[in-house]
Formats: structure tokens, C-alpha cells, sequence
């Protein structure tokens, strides 16, 4: 039998009870551009969007064109200083902890694992617990997230070592590994934490710290996350072949020529880089690395490759929208950011399993 | 086999062996002091330097930082972050030139500030955003705050002076209010508030009798801690004629106090602090703890208790706590606990 | 034409030896069964014919060159190897899978030639699910799954397919369906290992069967040669009886051995109809 019709590209084949990836680009960007613009246009003093628009222009336009502009300074160091760097960090912080969760769910084959399973997000808690009670938090803007990337490695080695036996890590022992250590550098952070209650400045730092959070974010927190950020995402999408495999089972992606161990070694270093580099800047902020890989695979589907970027994107829009909600929920105050990606991730969480569980039970019909 | 079995071991006794000593090692070699547990010692701190410029503008002067600020003129629109700098502010400029106070200054129950806030109700200077959007000339913030911030409000152009806000002795605080006036440019009014501190100091002294003996006064803390040497109370203790117990029993700083030490110490005058409104509470709380209760000073009702608005500040304030001690001490017996000035 | 050996091979888990003194060889061409009632180590096995594992002792050569010289994209390039256990816990599609199947081809970067197409979809048709290609693979049943996974392997157009226990969770139609499937496969030149217990459906379709029981090898040569009654009853402990229909398929029926006290029981399984190689 010969054929003479073209054969389909796998792309084609599409689920009908996934959306393509087109329309969900389609529908996600405007939304991106919108929060983002969102997150620029509001702050707890009133800028008017063309004001916003002629620092954006003087910022980037060469200064040829934009002599006849100017602002005062206070909107100036508002909007540039203030804002934008705060929602670029946000942005790159979501994008990291949803590509690190998307990395982890693939390995651990578990649509729940999230990106503090292999003890990254503790360790760099740690790390960042110990700037603050040495004081050199006080001193330069550097060394806290500097001290956060370290404690997330550190802890990832610590993990890693404690997990392989003969060169294999198996990813049971892997969990179980990470979860204690996690457990154990938790309780170093509140060993310290306590220790230095009498502290009141350090205490509130540290507290408001482990609740996450993007006050005073400068271009320097800029620099010190999206790098890595960056680095992780590419490095995540070069993997997504083997961590396609990996999914499906250690054993059958062997069969296919998989070198599962490095592969495990570097997708697990992958995502403590992007866990640690986004803890860094924002402290402790959960729920998006589970949340998002989780919903936007329910929406394209788990084939890695385009998974781990709309789950980046998402992800940035995600906590770009939370940072907003932080800030404007109770003025003057701002409610710390993990406590917002709870309450808005917890519910939403719940809605999205109990959607999912009842579709298995077949009794139950679901719009 | 058992090799396995050890090896499997060894990386968590390593892993746990690591935490504890990285806890251990920060504790013990790099904790900066306290924040509003006051008077506190400063380690490797003992000599607090005011560097302050010429009297030209404009003026330079060097923060806590070692960074040099420039100030170009007087400033009219000043921002404080930290609550004492509220205090100093507010002692020396003019109040409708401070726009910005920290958040305990809204605090009823801990601010020495708050009818003046209550009456001209500056901003918040917690928000970046709103302090930037005031146009403030200078903003003065603590030593101890995070980086962030402080980077944040450098990177604006405003100057940002890091003021050290932690003191060890009176004269050091009387320097503080001249250096208030200079950065400010207040320093006419920042003299006179230098001499009504200086003269409040002597008046409380000369309350001391003649050839009275030294008194043997020991500070309490929050939750069993006490003041020795390198603290602000223990010069207040020192100016006041009295002995510091803590000090004298080898105490440095703001140091954790096991009260059986407190029967062996046996001070005649007790000292402690207590949330507003709760003072009388404090007292018979101290009065019945079995150790304090051995002592003389709660034998002969020598147990004083102030509210924190008194007790903590360490700025032009601290002339409250100095008189008030004073009084309670060397006054006719029965005098209260409570004084306002 | 490649030849797949394991020559004294010694697999051991803790104390307990899974296989010991273990020769077996596979040319390609050859439809070899790999006969053995449960926990005989027929998985184990094909693990180690496929280079999953690693014996403790003992040697597994692909054209006479060590399996741990060979690059693992290369072993998945010749060897495919499906698993007994079809759970997938994402709900990927179909073809998702089989483009995963072209993985030791494509490697990391390469995108979707016009020859991954062609063997996608030629893996498909013959395994009889190209109306599934477009479904998700958690909503199918376990023995479509199957076919999916064999569907994969053979995407990679591998000489040597290693089947572990193919037939377990499939129907009769489907289990014969597989079967000539194989035969097929033996026949353009490929071969192919399979894993099974059930003898009957075997019995017709091996060029050679390995007979294990605990580990060891009891017997490895052509099916007249392994399946005796007397070394059946050995290994599978039961009496069994051959009989030979007209056009010369085997079939066996088994008796229970007597055990004192205890009526006889009398089971047959279902002859496989005139499906033998020619």
C-alpha cells in the first residue's frame, strides 16, 4: 500500500479537548500586556498614563527625540525607579518558580510537585535568614539574594548527596530526601529567627521576608534575578525532550536512550537555579510553582516543550497581578506577597482538582 | 554492609552538624545589636564618631555608611524612617518641615510624637512611592534598616544620610541633636535643644544627695535580659551616680540575665519597662517571682517601672527616663513611678 | 544481520540472585520467547538483553561489542524495548507518544523529518490504533494502551524489539493480533523477545523458546526441543498433554498434579487457530 497523501505532522493531531496552542497565546498576551501595564499604572500615588508614557519615552528613546519632554523628578524616580523595576521582578520571579515547577512535576511525575520539593526554596530561606541576622543584609543590597542563591545550591548538593547511592538517585528517595532537608533548614531558619526575637528589626526583616515580598525592588534586584531566570528557562527548554521521557518513567526513557541520571542531575540543578534566583529577590512565595504548570497543562496539555513556556509566561503575569493585589487589597499597608498567592492560589487550586476528580467519577456530569 | 550503613549516615550528622554550627558561629560573631530594645550595646562600636562638616553650604557630612553626603541647603522637607530620628526631628525642626514619620510615631501607646503627628499629620514613610512623590530635600534613616530601602532612596537623588541610632552614651545623643541641626540646617534651634538636654541631665544629677552611697541599680529587659557595659542605661546609671549591676557583674551590652543571678547580685533598685497602662501590673508581676522577691530591692519596694514611651527612647527624649529615674531614686520615698515631663 | 548475546550473566538484588548463569542469544530474524511461569525472571531478562540493567557478572555483547560501549541513543536506536505496566500519569496523546518514540533518532534539537512521519505512522497501522492517534492516552483502555506502547517501540524501527509480557492486558482477538504482529516483525528481519507465561498462545509463533524457573535457564532451543511434558511439569507444575490439530498448531491442555486427597481438575485453554509461520 503506498501513500500518496502528505502525512500529518504530530502537531496537527490536537485533542479536541485542548485548546491549540495558538489560541492560548491569542488569548494570554493581551492579558500579559494588560496586567504588566496594570502593574506600571498602579501605585499608591496617582500617575497619569501620559506622565507614565514620557518617562517610559526619556528612558529608552535616544535623547534626540525626546528633548522637547520633560517630568519631575519624583514621577521620574516613581515610575522608573519605583515601579517598573518592581513589576519586571515580579514578572521574572513568576516566570522562574513556574518554570521550576513545570521541571519539577516532569521529574517527580506528579502533577503536585512544586519547586521547593528538593529543598531549594529552604535553603535559600536559610541563606537569606542568616543575612539578615548577621546584619549584613544592612550593609549591601547584594548579599541577601547572594547569600539566597548559595543556600539554595548548598541545600541542593546536601539533597542530592544524601539521595544517590552507586551514581543512581532514585526519585522516591530523592522526594523523601528533599522533604527532610527542607524540614531540617526550616527549622534552622526558625532556630535563628528565634534566637534573635529580641531583635525587633531583625525579627519583622526576617518574618516579612519568609512571607515573601517586592517592596523596594530596585534594577539591581533586576539584575540579580532575570539572568538567572533566563538561563534557567533555556536551559529548562533545552531539556524538555528528556523530560518528556522522564515523565513517562525512568526505565522507558532509558529504552529510548535517555542518560537518566545526568538528565536527572541537570534538570533537578535547573530548577534550584530558577527556585533560588526567584526566593532571592522575593523571599518565599509559594503556590505559583505548583499552581500554574498544574492549570496551564489542564489547558494545552503535558508535552513539555510548550508547557514550560506558557507556563513561564503565565507564571510572570500570574505573580505581576498578585504584586498588584498585594499593594492595593488594604492601602496604606501591603499585604506580604505569598500571603496573597495563597489566598488567591489556594481556592483556585481546590476549584481546578475538584473539577479534574469529578470528571473521573463518572456519575458526575461537569459543564 | 554496616560501611553502607554509615555512609548512608554520614550526610545527615554532616548536614545537621553544618546548620548548627553556621547558627551557632552567626550567633556568636556577627548579631548586630537590637533595634527598639533600648539602651543596647554596639559591638565593636564603642567610639561613635559625629562627622560633620564645615558650616558652609553646602555641608558634608559622613554616614554610618562611611558614605559622604552632600547637602546643599537647608531643608524644608525632611523624611524620617526610623522612630527615633522622629524624635530628634521633631526636637530641632520647625514640625511643618518634617513630611514624612515612621510608622510607631502614629503608635499612641510608644510615641513620644504622636499629639505633634496628630496635628500635622506627615506621611508615613514606610511607602517609597509616597515618600518620593512628597519631593523631600533629605531623608534621614537608621543604621540598621534593610539596604533596599535605603539603595532605593539613594538611587533617587535625594540625599540619604544613615544616621547611627543606637547610643551608649548621653553625650553621644547630645551629638546627635547637633548633628540633626546640621544636616537640617537648624543649628541655632538644635544647639538650644543640645543645652536644654545637657541642663536636664545636671538637674536630674543634682537631685542626687551629697555623699549619698551609690545606689546598686539593675536594668531589666523583655524576657530575662539585662543592660552591662556599652549600653545607653549604663551611663544613665553612671551619670546618676549609681552602680550598674549588670556592668559590675561582668555583663556587655543587652545581654540574656538568668534570674537566680539576680539574688546573687542582689541590687538595691530594680528598673524595668512595661507596655503602656501596664506598669502596676509589671511590678507585682516582678514582686512575685520567687528569685526577685529575695532581693533588696523588692524587700524595700525599690522595683520601678516605666511605660516604653519612657523607657526606650534614645534620643532628646531620653531626659524623661534620666529625670524620672532620678526622681524615683533620690526623691522623698513614695513618689510615683510615672513621670511625664 | 546483528546477533544480541548475554553469555553467563549474574543478576543479583540484595542477597536474592534474580538470574545466574544466564547464555542467551538472539539473531535478528528470530521470534525467541522467553517461557516461564511468574517471578521466573523473564522481566529481568529482557532488561538486561535491552541494556536497562546491568548485571553483576557476566557479559551482553550487540555484533560482538560490549552493550556498555554503545552510546544509550545508539542501544535505543537498535533495541526498543516495551514494559509490561501501560500507566502513563499525563494525559498525553497518542501521537505525542509515538513522536516520543523517535527520540533516539531526533535527539534534543532536531525537529520532525518527513522519515519520523512515515515510521509514526507506519507504527500505527500496524498496530491497529491510527483512529486513536488523536485521543489522550489516559482515556483509552488498557489493552488499546498496549498497542500504543508497541506502536512506539516500533517507531523507532529497531532490529531488536524486547516485549515483556505484550499479551497480558489484551483480548484474545487482540493477543493473536500481536502475535502475528511479531511473526511479522521476525519475518521482514527484525528480532524479536517476548516474555510470556501463556503457552499456548506462544506454542505456534517461536522460532526458539529460553525456558526459565528461578533465575536459571532449564532449557533454550526450538519448541519441539523445551516444550516436553516432563519439563513443563517441572517449571510450570502442572501435567500437561500436547495435542496437534490437522493443520499442525499445537496446542496444550494442563491437569493439575495430584495432591493427596484432592480431586483432579481438568482445564484446557483455547487452541490458537492455523496462525503458525510458514
Amino acid at each position: 500500500m503506498s501513500e500518496t497523501v502528505a502525512l500529518p505532522t504530530v502537531r496537527e493531531n490536537a485533542n479536541r479537548s485542548r485548546f491549540s496552542l495558538t489560541i492560548f497565546y491569542l488569548v494570554l498576551l493581551p492579558l500579559v500586556v494588560v496586567i504588566l501595564l496594570a502593574g506600571v499604572g498602579i501605585g499608591s500615588t496617582s500617575i497619569t498614563w501620559p506622565t507614565i508614557v514620557r518617562v517610559i519615552e526619556l528612558k529608552l528613546l535616544p535623547s534626540l527625540w525626546t528633548a522637547s519632554l520633560s517630568v519631575s523628578r519624583a514621577d521620574n524616580v516613581i515610575v522608573w525607579l519605583i515601579r517598573v523595576p518592581r513589576v519586571v521582578v515580579a514578572f521574572f520571579v513568576g516566570a522562574g518558580l513556574a518554570a521550576a515547577g513545570v521541571v519539577m512535576q516532569g521529574l517527580f511525575r506528579n502533577p503536585l510537585a512544586e519547586p521547593g520539593i528538593v529543598g531549594a526554596g529552604a535553603g535559600a530561606v536559610l541563606g537569606g535568614v542568616v543575612s539578615f541576622v548577621a546584619g549584613w543584609s544592612a550593609r549591601s543590597v547584594i548579599t541577601l539574594p547572594a547569600l539566597a542563591m548559595l543556600g539554595a545550591l548548598l541545600s541542593l548538593v546536601i539533597v542530592y548527596a544524601m539521595a544517590t547511592r552507586g551514581g543512581v538517585t532514585p526519585v522516591a528517595t530523592l522526594l523523601l530526601s528533599g522533604v527532610a532537608v527542607s524540614a531540617l533548614l526550616g527549622a534552622g531558619s526558625s532556630l535563628l529567627l528565634s534566637l534573635n526575637i529580641v531583635n525587633w528589626q531583625i525579627a519583622q526583616d526576617i518574618v516579612f521576608w519568609m512571607m515573601g515580598g517586592l517592596d523596594a525592588r530596585t534594577w539591581t534586584h533586576v539584575w540579580l534575578c532575570a539572568p538567572f531566570v533566563l538561563v534557567g528557562v533555556l536551559a529548562a527548554v533545552i531539556q524538555t525532550r528528556d523530560l518528556d521521557l522522564l515523565q513517562l518513567g525512568e526505565e522507558t526513557a532509558a529504552s529510548f536512550g535517555v542518560n537518566v541520571e545526568s538528565s536527572k542531575r541537570m534538570l533537578v540543578l535547573t530548577a534550584a537555579i530558577l527556585t533560588g534566583a526567584a526566593v532571592a529577590v522575593a523571599g518565599m512565595v509559594g503556590f505559583v510553582g505548583l499552581l500554574v504548570p498544574h492549570a496551564v497543562r489542564l489547558v494545552i496539555g503535558p508535552a513539555n516543550r510548550a508547557l514550560l513556556l506558557a507556563s513561564a509566561v503565565t507564571g510572570g503575569a500570574f505573580l505581576v497581578l498578585c504584586d498588584i493585589c498585594a499593594r492595593t487589597l488594604h492601602p496604606p499597608t501591603e499585604i506580604r506577597l505569598g500571603i496573597v498567592t495563597a489566598l488567591l492560589g489556594g481556592p483556585l487550586f481546590i476549584f481546578l482538582l475538584l473539577r479534574q476528580y469529578r470528571g473521573a467519577d463518572g456519575q458526575h456530569e461537569h459543564p | 554492609m554496616s560501611y553502607r550503613r554509615i555512609s548512608a549516615l554520614v550526610p545527615p550528622f554532616v548536614l545537621v552538624a553544618v546548620v548548627a554550627a553556621i547558627a551557632a558561629g552567626v550567633q556568636r560573631y556577627a548579631s548586630p545589636p537590637g533595634g527598639l530594645q533600648l539602651p543596647v550595646a554596639m559591638e565593636g562600636e564603642g567610639d561613635m564618631r559625629i562627622r560633620m562638616g564645615g558650616k558652609a553650604y553646602p555641608r558634608q557630612a559622613i554616614d554610618s555608611d562611611d558614605l559622604g553626603v552632600t547637602i546643599a541647603k537647608p531643608t524644608h522637607r525632611i523624611v524620617s524612617q526610623y522612630w527615633s530620628i522622629d524624635e530628634y526631628l521633631y526636637s530641632v525642626v520647625p514640625p511643618l518641615d518634617v513630611v514624612a514619620v515612621s510608622q510607631s510615631a502614629y503608635v499612641k501607646s510608644i510615641s513620644n510624637v504622636y499629639d505633634l503627628v496628630q496635628r500635622f499629620h506627615p506621611f508615613v514613610s514606610t511607602d517609597p512611592e509616597r515618600v518620593l512623590a512628597l519631593d523631600p530635600d533629605i531623608m534621614l534613616v537608621s543604621s540598621y534598616g534593610r539596604a533596599d530601602y535605603t539603595s532605593l532612596a539613594r538611587s533617587s537623588g535625594v540625599p540619604v544620610y544613615r544616621m547611627q541610632t543606637s547610643f551608649q552614651t548621653l553625650a553621644q545623643v547630645e551629638e546627635t541633636i547637633r548633628l540633626t541641626g546640621y544636616l537640617t540646617g537648624n543649628d541655632e534651634s538644635a544647639e538650644k535643644e543640645a543645652a536644654r538636654f545637657h541642663t536636664a541631665i545636671e538637674n536630674a544629677q543634682a537631685l542626687r544627695p551629697p555623699n549619698a552611697p551609690k545606689p546598686r541599680i539593675l536594668g531589666l529587659g523583655g524576657s530575662g535580659y539585662s543592660y552591662g557595659t556599652e549600653t545607653l542605661f549604663n551611663d544613665i546609671v553612671r551619670t546618676l551616680g549609681g552602680i550598674n549591676v549588670g556592668a559590675e557583674n561582668g555583663l556587655t551590652g543587652y545581654d540574656e540575665l538568668n534570674l537566680e543571678q539576680v539574688i546573687r547580685w542582689n541590687p538595691e533598685w530594680i528598673i524595668a519597662e512595661a507596655d503602656h497602662g501596664k506598669e502596676k501590673e509589671v511590678v507585682a508581676q516582678l514582686m512575685a517571682d520567687p528569685a526577685i522577691a529575695l532581693t533588696q530591692a523588692a524587700h524595700n519596694g525599690h522595683i520601678v517601672v516605666f511605660e516604653n514611651r519612657v523607657f526606650l527612647p534614645m534620643s532628646p527624649y531620653t531626659t524623661v527616663l534620666v529625670r524620672a529615674m532620678a526622681e524615683a531614686i533620690y526623691a522623698k520615698p513614695g513618689s510615683d513611678s510615672e513621670v511625664r515631663e | 544481520m546483528s546477533i544480541l548475546e548475554i553469555r553467563n550473566v549474574l543478576v543479583e538484588r540484595g542477597k536474592r540472585e534474580i538470574l545466574s548463569e544466564v547464555s542467551v542469544q538472539v539473531r535478528t530474524g528470530e521470534l525467541l520467547v522467553v517461557l516461564g511461569p511468574n517471578g521466573s525472571g523473564k522481566s529481568t531478562l529482557l532488561r538486561v538483553l535491552g541494556g536497562l540493567w546491568q548485571p553483576s557478572s557476566g557479559s551482553v555483547t550487540l555484533d560482538g561489542r560490549a552493550l556498555p560501549a554503545f552510546s544509550r541513543r545508539e542501544i535505543a536506536r537498535r533495541i526498543g524495548f516495551v514494559p509490561q505496566d501501560t500507566h502513563v500519569d499525563f494525559a498525553f496523546t497518542v501521537s505525542e507518544l509515538l513522536a516520543m518514540g523517535r527520540y533516539p533518532h531526533r535527539g534534543r534539537f532536531s525537529s520532525e523529518t518527513p522519515a519520523d512521519r512515515a515510521a509514526i505512522h507506519a507504527a500505527a497501522e500496524q498496530c491497529d490504533i491510527v483512529p486513536l492517534l488523536d485521543r489522550s492516552v489516559d482515556t483509552l483502555s488498557g489493552g488499546e494502551r498496549q498497542r500504543v506502547l508497541i506502536a512506539r517501540s516500533l517507531a523507532v524501527q529497531p532490529e531488536f524489539i524486547l516485549l515483556d509480557e505484550p499479551t497480558a492486558n489484551l483480548d484474545i482477538e487482540h493477543s493473536l493480533e500481536v502475535l502475528e504482529l511479531a511473526d511479522a516483525l521476525a519475518a521482514k528481519g527484525a528480532a524479536v523477545v517476548l516474555a510470556s507465561h501463556d503457552l499456548n498462545l506462544i506454542a505456534n509463533h517461536a522460532t526458539g523458546i529460553v525456558l526459565l524457573q528461578s533465575g536459571k535457564v532449564i532449557a533454550n532451543g526450538s519448541p519441539e526441543e523445551v516444550l516436553t511434558p516432563v519439563r513443563l511439569e517441572q517449571v510450570f507444575r502442572v501435567r500437561t498433554e500436547l495435542s496437534e490439530a490437522t493443520d499442525g498448531a499445537r496446542s496444550f491442555s494442563f491437569q493439575r498434579l495430584p495432591q493427596s486427597g484432592l480431586p483432579s481438575v481438568r482445564g484446557k485453554s483455547v487452541a490458537g487457530p492455523a496462525g503458525s509461520r510458514s
